[in-house]
């Protein structure tokens, strides 16, 4: 597993494991959020995370309220009915939320003016890690590239930053010149 | 100040807003295995729709680990009809077969029950005094069963670190893994 700590003066190099994909995404994701967040000044939107929580936090009352309820089976069968209706309804939202909504954006960011939001996707057994960099209110504009991993990484699994930042600001200049362009 | 912190502290990188994700996350896997079994006595409008058998009082019919299906539906009981019933005082349901059965006119039952491999009815299992169960003690009636997937329960419960055990690792697995 990815451990990262970070310090003002010194940067320790996040290792991963190689060959587990879904830690070296999170790793690339990971990295992709701080590029924004501090090397381009974007401000991170929470509100999708936020409206996750909040819903399976509804879920999980109505699960102890099901539970706890002071009435025993069956005389408490109307509120066990009310409970799993509405969790069932809970579930399909956030179901919908995944699938419709968040899809494969790992970040929405905006600034002053811009908002955008960059989806990755990195396949099973496939090397090559894929991002696209879109205007979260014209999704015509948007910057699709795709780069094998082991640009990143070396033989021992240490996270080339560096590397993978300077690929990332060729990509992010391309796409705010084609965000300029279109306004 | 905020540097030896951070060092110390190995969730320090990770984003608030993550680590909520991941305790409801946690939260909602728990819930989604309570009310599915809500869902079930709802279904089966029994208060225990599926019970493990822990004896083996109803050899050949069913053995020890067996798996039942309650369902508790209106209408008459028969003999011979395998029922789950509860004793006050005492916490384990039975799985037996009823042997005898008396119909009031105002339609209340006496009934007695008997374990298949056992010698004699369960007067000795009522009550003392009792010596007959009515309605109210059944809990569900028998409606299918699987063999031996409920020796899982059995194990968990003779060895109750085993269960801690399970309990923990999945708790870990699923606060570990993100999504």
């Amino acid at each position: 597993m990815s451990t990262t700590t970070t310090t003002t003066t010194t940067e320790k190099p996040i290792q991963v494991t190689l060959y587990d994909s879904n830690t070296i995404k999170q790793t690339l994701d990971d990295s992709i959020v701080k590029y924004v967040t501090s090397a381009l000044s974007y401000t991170q939107n929470q509100k999708l995370n936020y409206t996750k929580v909040l819903f399976g936090l509804i879920g999980c009352t109505l699960a102890a309220i099901a539970q706890f309820y002071p009435i025993p089976f069956p005389k408490n069968k109307p509120v066990l009915i009310l409970c799993v209706a509405l969790y069932v309804v809970i579930s399909l939202i956030l179901y919908y939320i995944n699938i419709f909504i968040q899809k494969d954006y790992i970040l929405q960011a905006s600034k002053s003016n811009d908002e955008i939001k960059v989806a990755t996707v990195l396949q099973k057994y496939d090397p090559n890690y894929q991002v696209k960099i879109e205007n979260a209110k014209n999704s015509s504009i948007n910057v699709p590239f795709s780069k094998s991993i082991d640009l990143y990484f070396d033989t021992k699994g240490t996270f080339l930053e560096s590397n993978f930042h300077n690929d990332l600001s060729v990509q992010f200049k391309k796409f705010a010149k084609l965000n300029v362009k279109d306004k | 100040m905020n540097d030896i912190i951070s060092k110390i502290n190995p969730f320090s990188s990770i984003p608030k807003h993550q680590i909520a994700q991941q305790i409801v996350n946690f939260g909602l896997i728990v819930a989604t295995a309570l009310m599915i079994w809500k869902g079930l006595m709802i279904f089966s409008g029994s208060e225990s729709p599926i019970v493990v058998v822990l004896s083996g009082s109803m050899i050949p019919a069913f053995f020890r680990g067996d798996l039942l299906y309650l369902n508790m539906e209106d209408g008459p009981f028969r003999v011979g009809e395998i029922v789950v019933f509860k004793i006050e005082g005492k916490e384990i349901p039975i799985v037996h077969r009823i042997l005898q059965i008396h119909e009031k006119e105002d339609g209340l039952y006496d009934i007695r029950t008997k374990g298949d491999n056992n010698n004699v009815d369960d007067v000795g299992l009522y009550s003392p005094g009792q010596r007959w169960l009515s309605r109210d003690h059944i809990i569900g009636r028998a409606k299918g069963f699987l063999p031996s997937v409920g020796m899982v329960t059995i194990v968990m419960h003779d060895y109750p670190q085993l269960k801690f055990f399970l309990v923990f690792v999945l708790a870990v697995f699923v606060l570990s893994t993100r999504e």
